[in-house]
């Protein structure tokens, strides 16, 4: 891969790194045919370009690699927004929104490992390809390998009924800073010589401008298969961002999102037999290291709609450095969260435009997902972890050019917006300690992020923060992990009986005597199970299944039980005696009195679940309600 | 032409002289030669190999000479610019009589042999062999009680070996025997060491009975070597491929070779088989070879035996065992374990070798006649049996080829010195279970009709066979190319890809193996029904995942009958004779994934997992199918649309472009319940262009429904 495989990520600051090489000459011919037009906070103002480098309707990445890198001083365009019209006299009133280069039509960062992998297997590039390397040829693949040179780029679509802009086309979509009528030009620009003698279809305007972060468009279908897919068309959309959801203004972002059939209408079931639902759940799916949106390898439910967004250009799930994309060093500064505020900008707007069910949104997925639900706990019913990234995420020394890319070097000068360096944000671990916040039940299969070094150690620096924290979490690794775990039912969206939502109390289960950690199985707060869960004012009871041994149960997401810091709270515990038992004698009760911690949380400590019992009724009161003068006492 | 009269004269020569011995000896750099002065040098058309003959007498007859590599592969060797022939069956030596004989005629006495190809040729590892009228001075040590017999077409030959490797040890095992094996192979079995000297045991063979005066008139049958009544399964573990050498434990006992029933040729036996060339009285010798030095002065009835009554047939597997269960239900029923000994060669083996075979039924619950169910599924070569049960069908297993060829095949004369370039690939293995069902049908009886293969995750070359196979059923491996076990191990036995390049696709081990491209090739082929399941803990990831996706999407789309992970309880009896439905495009049908094994639910999904049928009511007609599909109480949700072609049908044969109508009429649970008409459903169908006729999303409730397809 040449160097201008770097294009992607970096499009701006290379073209106009070119144009600064190149020796100021003569204005170019003017950009043509400029139209703006707004739609939710975003201008997207189209041109002509000047001798456009591809002409061709079909192109691949790589020959548009080629065109550029061939191109010797391309005219690249400026774009004027004023609130008058523009023309020679008056450009120098205008604001400077923007500066493109050519192809900026182009969806380079659309491409995605998945189409090659599903060219690779329906047909490999030579016989064995796929086994190399010990099935590993294919996932070193990734997004500038030169194999991404035969990936179909697309052109964007501002309009989905228009369809892809014509070849030759210019884009750039500004988010106006106020409301109000505006008019653009575009100039167009070689070397340093810009054209701002001819203004005729160069210009646009006037538009009526809101303030908004914008509306994603759909580009159309995305991938299926190639030989098995889950039910439903899988669309692709773009999502133009602007700080603060972006580093930079006219950013692109890539997501695909499927519909499964019928979703949301309420007499027509997905799959015939299945139950309509009105409101889908949704699945927002963060994918792997080196995967991408464009197809995700999991979908927990049939009648969901499963939302993916792209980490790219890599952000570690978070965000970029407050220079990113400008020739500044990313040096002293800031970290914005910029990721995970267009994933739930784009969420939010997802909840608008599908049926679906707010309670039941679910982050599924890797180490993002994790990340988006420690910091927006309230978005999500509960966080579905496929596994951690096998080579650590941020974590991996080898990983450090990735994600110095994004946020400059590890230092304590690079903070976040709280004030935190050394890139203490995209420690998982550090980020649930410090929440304080009800986290959604996070159910995880595969070892922990930052996982105990050794040999099938599963337990690791996540698990033990979440159980330290008293913040539900349902771990399974090993061998076993699966079948313990288990699956959504895919066609009710139950698990073990419940079907999880935002608005449910959940219990969190920690210092587990059942806890395990071995080769053949594992799991960090997975062998318990509940039911029967009540949440009142007064009065919280639930029915924990589970088998023999200790635990500490700290009831989370509580909505009406919510009792103040300090206040004294009641327990009593009953488990039903063992069904296979003649005698039937129920084991002796437990009970006691806690205190409501500083934080609003509160604990009971050392449970004691008998051997073979179907079910544990716990219930908690106010102490007041209660008689229980003389019992213990436990923080 | 010429060779024969070199014979002729040979032979007559040797009548004439009476008196004089056939000699036997070496010429070689090889350790156990008598004649060390021999040269190799590069040459034009590869290393020559000049061989000083001074030490033969001078127009000497010469009775055979081979040129014996003892390692290395694909020589081409030649000798005044005539190739030499490599002899058959077992590819260890090529035939240099006719050269040797040609320079003995024209009294070269530096005879030059090219070798061509011969960049692992070792020159302490190759040594030519002559046998040539002569003196012989010190024979050494003959053998002893040498028997023979014949059996459908092959003889065996037992005696008493001069030296026993196991020095009379009955129970020696693998820890005893090791130190004392340099290599060893299921073609000759165990390759001894050999520390202080060589001993081998020359085979003839002669229309007459074989004396000292007429050996060299003898047809050589083949050296074999000390130890040979180890030639075992469970010893002779192959060197080549995947996993290098695999050996026995320790302490495990060395099991030898059984020519009667129950009976284990005593340590110290030789033992030798081959299939008779054609009918008639044959006579054969034994004789002792020490490095070389063949002992063919003192043959006597100790060594020679004769006339065996031999005759032209195919093999079939000998009883060497039987083991009977007494079974707790039903009553006095009895399980039956026979195993057999099979030897075979070309068309059944790739080389020659003995097989194990194995039957397992029980008399008393058997149908008659019996289906019969044939397992392969082991994960290595030697046989896994069921345990014993009161079954009703028979058990049939047998060994498969060492090399794993993915029970596929091998080049032909693996353990030989052909290479990759030089050898055929077959089916060998396919040969062996189809002629074993043809022994069997003779020995049991067999429902040809319902024989089953389990086929494990080795290959699914049955699939081509729906005329003789009516289920197959295991994981099967639909591509070998895209998984790095499979991919390194068929490299390894089949050789590089470009091998095959000019051969047929018959012959072309990759092209077979490409089952993808077999069902969407000619989606009116039919093939066997095939039930797919995988079993955890093999290594089906290390194997290839890419291939099963696709070709299971290759069998929907060309409207093959399968099921993937079948949850139905009471399946259907397949048979050969039956129409079978082929389900497609299920809305119960998992996601397996695109092939990339982050994606769908892989080795856990299912594909037409819930759908059964009844096998006993199916109409097959021309112009009329009709069939009761069956929705299994198990699947997730009550109702589901399919697509469902008719297959493998006999009478319900249309042809492209026939319009139809069908019918789908749910049937009572009550059996004497009426089915209600107003139920039922209908539409149209037209045949493909394969004469296929497929009703598109077919919709279906949990329970029985009969489907009826019919000209309007």
């Amino acid at each position: 891969m040449s160097k201008a495989t770097k294009i992607g990520p970096g499009l701006l600051a290379w073209v106009c790194l070119l144009g600064a090489c190149a020796a100021a000459g003569e204005a170019p011919p003017q950009a043509e045919a400029a139209r703006a037009v707004h739609r939710a906070g975003q201008t997207f103002v189209t041109w002509k370009e000047v001798a456009p480098l591809i002409t061709d309707e079909q192109v691949s990445y790589g020959q548009y690699l080629k065109a550029l890198a061939e191109a010797k001083d391309p005219v690249r365009y400026r774009i004027y927004a004023a609130a008058r019209p523009i023309d020679a006299a008056s450009i120098g009133k205008a604001e400077l929104v923007g500066e493109v280069g050519p192809l900026s039509a182009y969806n380079v960062n659309a491409r995605n490992k998945e189409y090659l992998l599903g060219q690779a297997m329906i047909r490999p590039d030579r016989m064995g390809e796929l086994a190399e390397n010990y099935n590993g040829l294919m996932h070193t693949w990734t997004m500038d390998s030169r194999r991404m040179d035969r990936y179909p780029l697309r052109r964007f679509a501002i309009d989905e009924q228009a369809g892809p802009l014509p070849a030759g086309t210019g884009l750039y979509v500004h988010h106006p800073a106020r409301a109000g009528e505006s008019f653009y030009a575009v100039v167009a620009v070689r070397g340093d010589a810009a054209n701002r003698k001819d203004f005729a279809s160069n210009t646009a305007g006037p538009v009526a401008e809101t303030v908004g972060t914008g509306e994603p468009v759909r580009q159309g279908k995305g991938l299926w298969g190639p030989s098995f897919d889950y039910p439903g068309t899988r669309w692709t959309y773009v999502q133009w961002c602007a700080p603060p959801l972006a580093p930079r203004p006219n950013m692109a972002f890539n997501w695909s999102v499927l519909l499964p059939p019928h979703v949301g209408e309420p007499d027509k079931p997905v799959l015939p037999g299945m139950q309509a639902f009105q409101r889908a759940p949704a699945e927002v799916y963060f994918h792997a290291s080196g995967y991408s949106y464009a197809q995700p390898g999991m979908k927990m439910m049939l009648h969901s709609i499963q939302i993916a967004p792209h980490d790219y250009p890599p952000s570690g799930w978070y965000g970029y450095h407050e220079a990113w994309g400008t020739r500044r060093e990313l040096g002293a500064g800031k970290v914005h969260n910029h990721t995970q505020r267009r994933i739930i900008a784009f969420l939010e707007w997802a909840k608008k435009r599908f049926p679906i069910d707010p309670d039941q949104v679910i982050a599924t997925g890797f180490d993002g997902a994790a990340a988006a639900a420690i910091r927006y706990p309230e978005e999500f019913a509960c966080v579905w972890i496929e596994g951690f990234d096998r080579s650590g995420g941020v974590l991996d020394a080898k990983a450090a050019e990735t994600y110095q890319a994004a946020w400059g070097r590890k230092s304590p000068e690079i903070t976040d917006e709280t004030g935190r360096g050394d890139w203490a944000w995209a420690d998982l671990d550090q980020a649930v300690l410090t929440c304080r916040k009800d986290l959604p039940l996070t159910v995880c299969l595969g070892y922990s992020w930052g996982p105990v070094p050794g040999y099938a150690k599963g337990q690791g620096r996540f698990y033990k923060a979440m159980q330290q924290a008293r913040q539900p979490l349902m771990a399974y690794w090993g061998w076993n992990g699966l079948r313990e775990r288990g699956r959504v039912n895919q066609y009710d969206g139950v698990w073990r009986g419940k079907r999880i939502d935002r608005m449910m109390a959940i219990p969190a289960f920690s210092s587990s005597s059942r806890d395990s950690d071995r080769e053949s199985e594992g799991n960090a707060g997975g062998r318990f199970d509940w039911k029967d869960i009540t949440d009142q004012q007064d009065r919280f009871a639930v029915t924990i299944v589970s088998d023999e041994g200790t635990f500490d149960l700290t009831p989370r997401r509580l909505r009406s039980f919510r009792p103040v810091p300090g206040e004294k709270l009641a327990w009593t515990a009953q488990a039903e005696p063992d069904p296979r038992s003649r005698e039937k004698v129920k084991p002796p009760p437990q009970s006691g009195v806690i205190e409501v911690a500083a934080d609003g949380t509160f604990t009971i400590p050392r449970l004691s679940y008998p051997l073979r019992s179907p079910g544990m009724a716990v219930t908690i009161t106010r102490a007041a309600q209660q008689a229980g003068a003389g019992q213990e006492t436990a923080k | 032409m010429r060779s024969l009269l070199a014979i002729a004269l040979a032979a007559c020569t040797a009548a004439a002289a009476a008196q004089a011995d056939m000699v036997v000896e070496r010429w070689g750099r090889y350790r156990y030669t008598q004649h060390k002065e021999v040269a190799l040098a590069a040459g034009e058309k590869g290393r020559v190999m000049t061989v000083d003959l001074s030490a033969l007498p001078r127009k000497a007859a010469i009775y055979r000479a081979r040129l014996v590599f003892t390692s290395g592969k694909g020589y081409e060797v030649s000798a005044d610019r005539k190739a030499l022939p490599l002899v058959e069956p077992y590819c260890l030596w090529f035939d240099a009589g006719e050269a040797v004989r040609g320079w003995v005629a024209r009294g070269i006495r530096q005879g030059e042999l090219t070798i061509a190809r011969a960049s692992r040729l070792r020159p302490d590892q190759v040594y030519l062999e002559i046998a040539y009228e002569g003196k012989l001075p010190e024979p050494p040590e003959q053998v002893t009680g040498v028997k023979a017999f014949h059996r459908r077409g092959q003889t065996f030959l037992t005696w008493k070996e001069v030296e026993d490797l196991a020095e009379g040890n009955e129970d020696i095992n693998w820890g005893e025997m090791a130190p004392k094996v340099a290599e060893c192979n299921p073609m000759v079995g165990i390759i001894p060491k050999w520390p202080q000297r060589e001993i081998r045991y020359s085979v003839y063979r002669h229309s007459e009975p074989i004396t000292a005066a007429n050996i060299g008139e003898a047809e050589f049958v083949h050296d074999v070597m000390q130890g040979s009544v180890y030639a075992e399964d469970s010893i002779a573990r192959g060197r080549q491929g995947e996993h290098g050498p695999v050996y026995l434990k320790a302490g495990q006992v060395l099991r030898r070779v059984m020519l009667a029933k129950g009976e284990f040729l005593p340590p110290g036996t030789g033992y030798h088989w081959l299939t008779a060339p054609k009918a008639g009285k044959a006579y054969y010798a034994v004789v002792t070879s020490i490095n070389g030095v063949e002992n063919t002065t003192a043959i006597t009835p100790a060594n020679s035996v004769g006339p065996v009554e031999e005759e032209t047939a195919s093999p079939v597997p000998m009883l060497v065992a039987e083991e009977i269960t007494d079974l707790r239900r039903p009553e006095g029923a009895k399980y039956i374990e026979r195993w057999y000994s099979w030897w075979c060669t070309e068309p059944l083996s790739a080389y020659p070798r003995r097989y194990d075979v194995a039957v397992g039924f029980c008399p008393q619950t058997m149908a008659t006649p019996a289906a019969v169910t044939i397992t392969r599924e082991a994960w290595n070569y030697p046989i896994r049996m069921p345990d014993p049960s009161a079954r009703q069908d028979i058990v049939l297993a047998h060994t498969m080829d060492v090399p794993i060829g993915f029970r596929m095949g091998i080049p032909h004369a693996h353990y030989g010195l052909k290479d990759f370039q030089q050898a055929r690939w077959q089916s060998w293995p396919m040969n062996r279970q189809e002629a074993l069902i043809r022994w069997l049908g003779t020995e049991l009886g067999i429902d040809a009709d319902r024989i089953s293969v389990s086929m494990g995750a080795w290959g699914m070359m049955e699939l081509e066979r729906p005329d003789l196979y009516a289920l197959i059923e295991g994981w099967g491996q639909p591509g070998v190319t895209e998984g790095f076990q499979c991919w390194d191990r068929a490299r390894g036995v089949w050789g590089p890809p470009d091998v095959y390049s000019d051969r047929p696709d018959a012959e072309n081990p990759y092209v077979r193996s490409d089952y993808v491209r077999y069902v969407l090739a000619d989606p009116a082929r039919e093939t066997p029904f095939f039930n797919i399941y995988a079993i955890r803990s093999a290594h089906l990831t290390e194997m290839g995942w890419p291939p099963h996706p696709r070709f299971w999407r290759a069998m929907i789309d060309s409207k093959h009958p399968f099921v993937l992970h079948w949850r139905v309880k009471d399946q259907p009896v397949i048979r050969r004779d039956r129409s079978v439905p082929a389900f497609g495009n299920c809305t119960l049908d998992d996601n397996p994934g695109n092939g990339d094994l982050r994606n769908g639910l892989t080795f856990d999904a299912q594909i037409n997992g819930y759908l059964s049928w009844v096998g006993e009511t199916i109409v097959d007609e021309p112009g009329k199918w009709e069939m009761t599909i069956l929705l299994d109480d198990s699947a997730p949700l009550d109702e589901c649309r399919v697509d469902l072609t008719p297959r493998k049908c006999r009478g319900f044969r249309p042809g492209p472009g026939r319009k139809f109508q069908w019918t789908c009429t749910p049937l009572p649970r009550d059996p004497k319940a009426v089915a209600d008409p107003a139920a039922r459903i209908t539409g149209a169908a037209e045949t493909d262009r394969h004469g296929l006729v497929t009703i598109r999303q077919l919709p279906l409730r949990k329970g029985a429904q009969r489907v009826t397809i019919a000209l309007p």
